[in-house]
């Protein structure tokens, strides 16, 4: 069984990589699982993800890759979320919204549940304490709601307000 | 760009989120994000409620233990999420989904006796609830009918007088909520609680027992944590927005009912000061009475899909008609 397998990007730049680091993502190791040994050693195409993005997932699962597996989506997984992200994670995570989110759409299809929580918990706390209209500046969303319907919402939830 | 991620990450999203608040205010900045939030608002709550109530698991934890104890005490009663037996157990209140009277019989009526006294001591606590004169409460009829009895203690041995009158009104089973204040105290950091919830006066307590005692506790040390310091009042809130559905509901109206008559009883007739002016109780109070109809009408918003039965729903709160729908 070979310890290095070869990544194809979507922009087809071959990208070796280690095998354990590798099968953090889900779909690769199912991928690796399903086709055996032998056609292990052809390039495995990542057709969603380009270099650079696949570049940074890479190198979080060669961070991660003692980590232990994750455990079973069950209650007690779900239960166990913070909000609170590792120091070395934040690091990485400090990258441009766009980045940001091609690394959560990355991690969403190479399915890294791990990494997929990181993205959405640095999407959280950027959410985190803001106002909507602070939210769409943020994030440049466009307010598509009628001021009727704004106001309908707002009165809605104004429970939850402190 | 995040508006053009897909439902499923927007999901996840939306569950790292830590309240309420932070919820409501992604979800309105446009239709697209409003209404990923509206079509999975129950998964979301799921993931997020663990974050946003610090007491979320040991709620949760008593709520099951609640549960069980019920399943056991009416292994014969329909299993759905509207367990009969939390429904009767809140005064005056009865599922009342149309005219279904049929399966208002299938629940066996129960009496509730919401005693009036307080302490710090469980023991006598107890006691009291031999002694004290009960309002008792049948649900399981349309009209709420009220009446006092006596109730004593040990194996409910109640008087012939009141053995007539339960019989007279097809009552089959009479339990009890005993109304402890952990917060006092001579109970905080008491090693003996724990046992309280097996035993009291060296008696092992009934499934019955346990049950009104372990709701107690539920209902107290919730109101202990979320009844806190102002900046807890949005915690407070999630909570309640916690619930579910109608049978949760209603235990929160018994919780909203126990602070008034706690707050009532000890700063006018127990005269117990401290607890009296312990602002967490008039604060929980206070939110509970203020959010009560929003949660009514919101609640089983949240849980209901699809935009029909929101609004629907949201109609009935908007106009106060909302507890109707569960008074009968």
């Amino acid at each position: 069984m070979s310890n290095t397998i070869i990544l194809t990007s979507s922009d087809n730049v071959e990208i070796p990589v280690d095998r354990e680091v590798a099968e953090r993502s889900i779909l690769i190791k199912n991928m690796l699982e399903d086709v055996g040994d032998a056609a292990a050693n052809e390039p495995i195409p990542i057709p969603n993800v380009n270099e650079a993005v696949l570049k940074k997932v890479i190198e979080w699962c060669v961070h991660h890759k003692g980590d232990p597996p994750a455990a079973a989506d069950d209650e007690t997984e779900s239960r166990k979320r913070t909000t609170e992200i590792d120091e070395w994670d934040q690091k990485f995570m400090q990258v441009d919204q766009e980045m940001l989110f091609e690394i959560i759409l990355a991690a969403n299809y190479l399915d890294i549940k791990a990494l997929l929580d990181v993205g959405c918990k640095t999407v959280a706390n950027m959410i985190k304490g803001k106002s909507p209209e602070e939210i769409r500046k943020t994030f440049n969303i466009t307010n598509d709601f009628t001021p009727e319907e704004e106001e309908q919402i707002r009165r809605e939830n104004e429970w939850a307000e402190e | 760009m995040l508006s053009e991620l897909p439902p499923e990450v927007l999901i996840e999203i939306f569950g790292c989120l830590e309240g309420f608040e932070d919820l409501f205010n992604f979800s309105h900045c446009s239709r697209y994000l409003y209404s990923i939030w509206m079509l999975n608002a129950e998964s979301i709550c799921h993931a997020m409620l663990p974050q946003a109530i610090m007491c979320f698991p040991e709620a949760e934890q008593l709520m099951e233990a609640l549960e069980e104890t019920e399943s056991k005490l009416y292994p014969q009663r329909p299993q759905n999420n509207e367990s009969p037996g939390e429904e009767s157990s809140t005064p005056g209140s009865v599922e009342r989904d149309g005219s279904d009277d049929n399966s208002l019989r299938a629940y066996p009526p129960v009496a509730y006796m919401q005693p009036f006294s307080y302490t710090d001591d469980p023991e006598i606590a107890y006691q009291h609830l031999s002694k004290a004169r009960q309002r008792l409460y049948y649900p399981n009829t349309r009209s709420r009918n009220s009446a006092i009895i006596k109730l004593l203690h040990g194996n409910i041995n109640l008087s012939p007088r009141t053995r007539r009158y339960l019989a007279n009104a097809d009552i089959v089973e009479a339990s009890w909520d005993c109304f402890v204040d952990f917060t006092l105290p001579n109970l905080l950091n008491n090693p003996q609680n724990k046992a309280l919830r097996m035993h009291v006066c060296g008696k092992e307590m009934t499934p019955s027992e346990r049950l009104r005692f372990t709701r107690t506790h539920y209902r107290v040390w919730t109101c202990i944590v979320l009844g806190g310091t102002e900046e807890l009042r949005a915690k407070r809130r999630a909570f309640l927005s916690a619930i579910g559905d109608r049978r949760e509901i209603n235990q929160m109206r018994e919780v909203c009912l126990w602070l008034r008559h706690h707050c009532a009883l000890n700063s006018k007739k127990l005269g117990l000061s401290a607890a009296a002016k312990d602002g967490r109780w008039q604060g929980a109070m206070n939110t509970i009475e203020d959010r009560c109809d929003a949660m009514g009408g919101m609640l089983p918003a949240i849980h209901t899909r699809g935009p029909f039965g929101f609004w629907t729903l949201l109609d009935h709160w908007q106009n106060d008609r909302m507890f109707d729908l569960w008074r009968g």
